[in-house]
């Protein structure tokens, strides 16, 4: 495989995907926009009351959904064996290539689609303002919640990379319902095991009040949440992305 | 001066399903200096072999190196010197002038004055969107490009089918100028005719295996081609093709008399008689 990085090439790479995918993205801003002045007055009509909860619901929902879909379009010139050609022939290494749409489908999603809901939530403002005299709380993009979004995109940016490279057509899609069979597939073995396990077990003796000296549901919380936490960010998200460059390098046309 | 070889094929074992191979043990030597005709009939293997060396597709064995690469590592050293034209490709959503702009930076030897020249040659409109163009002026935008970028191999997939009259003779034209001892030229086409005095060698594959490999004056010194009139097909021929008034005819070439070969008769009398061709031209 070829690790060559050149950061001119890796500029060119980003200049060429969002001078050709231009339309789109102009598309993609101004659906945001327009749905989002929508919402916004409709809410106005139905005199709701304005909460910072309007606009965490709105950005959570567009910006998941589109970053997903955004995500599994990354390699969108998959879908053709035309244009698969065109793509694995263009003379960059495999981690420019990888580097370029990982800092497109992360990074620079994330800045461009914050400031561009930013910007959307000022023209529902306007638009509210001329058409009822008053205007919604605006939109405030440093906030906890904020980055919550960002944390579960990341994790989900991570599977559907592989997914956008491993698919040639409707990568989301397909990604999203291997990940729902995966999901059956290891709830359904997990619930086996446990029942398999646990079935002599008393749920009140052994859960609450545990023989072994400690409590067991804090333990499982601490392990489940903060260490599970951490083994998904710093083992598993990075796995991923090295999946899907590995998988970036074996793609034939 | 030794003329390098650009491409090396050695024991290639490809197919696209388990237990039913494409190649088996394949070998390829190609050199500078050549533009290198390859014909086969349909399904023979022919673009999947162009894909093979330009590192799209990976092989189950053997070893495909490109400019001195593993061709399926596709480094961009490597790639910076290929410009596959393939059958089948898909433009942008760009104007002609933007070719230059979005794509020579990939290409450090991109010569842009020589890539509006073959514009210019194709006689192609210099401002406008290529999705709005017809199929031979997207085509001839994308060998302009693929000329300008000096790559040293270039791969050509059916470079003429789309391509009118006088844009088929400009391109060889264009093809025999661009070629020189650094470069290699890969032609595969059905369009032989399209293709005269330009490839040089020709190589033949069938069923999975190069069945011949030879430059056109060996093939002229050893078959003799010529028309035969009256309506008896002659018996010396290894093959004849019936045409107004006569026969088309392949033989050996006993005389020694110079013919000009005729690729397409060629190309038949080969697929006929794959063995006797190959015990004339090894004997």
């Amino acid at each position: 495989m070829d690790m060559t990085l050149r950061i001119p090439i890796l500029r060119q790479l980003l200049f060429r995907d969002l001078y050709i995918n231009r339309k789109s993205t102009l598309i993609m801003a101004g659906t945001v926009t327009g749905l989002l002045t929508l919402f916004g007055v409709l809410a106005k009509m139905d005199s709701e009351p304005t909460t910072a909860g309007f606009h965490l619901t709105w950005y959570g929902i567009f910006f998941l959904i589109i970053g997903l879909f955004h995500t599994g379009g990354a390699f969108n010139e998959f879908a053709q064996p035309a244009t698969r050609q065109d793509y694995l022939l263009l003379p960059a290494s495999h981690i420019e290539k990888w580097s370029a749409r990982w800092l497109r489908t992360l990074p620079f999603y994330m800045l461009s689609f914050t400031l561009v809901y930013w910007l959307a939530s000022w023209i529902m403002n306007l638009v509210c303002w001329l058409a009822f005299g008053e205007i919604h709380s605006v939109f405030q993009p440093f906030q906890e919640q904020i980055w919550d979004f960002w944390k579960i995109y990341i994790m989900a940016h991570a599977v559907f990379l592989i997914g956008a490279i491993h698919f040639n057509k409707a990568a989301t899609i397909k990604t999203a319902l291997t990940l729902l069979v995966l999901q059956t597939a290891i709830s359904f073995i997990v619930g086996i095991a446990a029942w398999m396990i646990f079935r002599s077990w008393s749920v009140d003796e052994s859960m609450i009040n545990p023989s072994f000296g400690f409590n067991f549901s804090e333990q499982m919380d601490f392990l489940l949440g903060k260490v599970g936490q951490l083994i998904l960010w710093l083992v598993l998200v990075p796995f991923f992305w090295w999946v899907s460059f590995l998988k970036l390098t074996e793609k034939e046309v | 001066m030794t003329i390098e070889t650009l491409i090396q094929i050695d024991s290639l074992h490809f197919g696209y399903k388990k237990g039913k191979p494409l190649f088996r043990d394949l070998d390829l030597e190609l050199k500078g200096g050549q533009i290198y005709g390859l014909l086969g009939r349909n399904g023979a293997g022919k673009t999947t072999l162009l894909r093979i060396i330009a590192g799209l597709l990976q092989p189950w064995e053997g070893e495909v190196t490109t400019l001195g690469h593993q061709a399926f590592n596709r480094s961009a050293e490597m790639l910076a010197d290929i410009c596959f034209i393939p059958e089948e490709w898909s433009v942008p959503d760009l104007d002609i002038g933007d070719l230059p702009r979005i794509y020579a930076p990939f290409y450090p030897k991109f010569d842009e004055d020589l890539f509006w020249k073959l514009v210019s040659e194709f006689e192609l409109p210099t401002s406008g969107k290529l999705t709005g163009s017809s199929f031979g002026q997207k085509k001839k935008a994308i060998i302009s490009f693929g000329l300008a970028t000096r790559a040293r191999l270039l791969i050509l997939d059916e470079p003429t089918n789309g391509l009118d009259i006088p844009s088929k003779s400009r391109f060889r034209k264009i093809i025999s100028s661009g070629i020189h001892d650094e470069t290699c030229m890969l032609i595969s086409t059905h369009q032989v005719r399209d293709m005269v005095n330009l490839i040089d060698p020709l190589i033949v594959l069938d069923q999975g295996r190069i069945i011949f490999q030879q430059d056109l004056a060996s093939v002229s010194k050893k078959l003799k081609f010529h028309v035969h009139t009256g309506l008896q097909e002659p018996i010396d021929a290894w093959y004849a093709e019936r045409i107004p008034g006569g026969y088309l005819v392949v033989s050996e070439n006993l005389t020694g008399e110079d013919t000009d070969v005729d690729l397409e008769v060629l190309f038949n009398a080969l697929i006929q008689h794959p063995e006797r061709m190959t015990n004339l031209f090894n004997a």
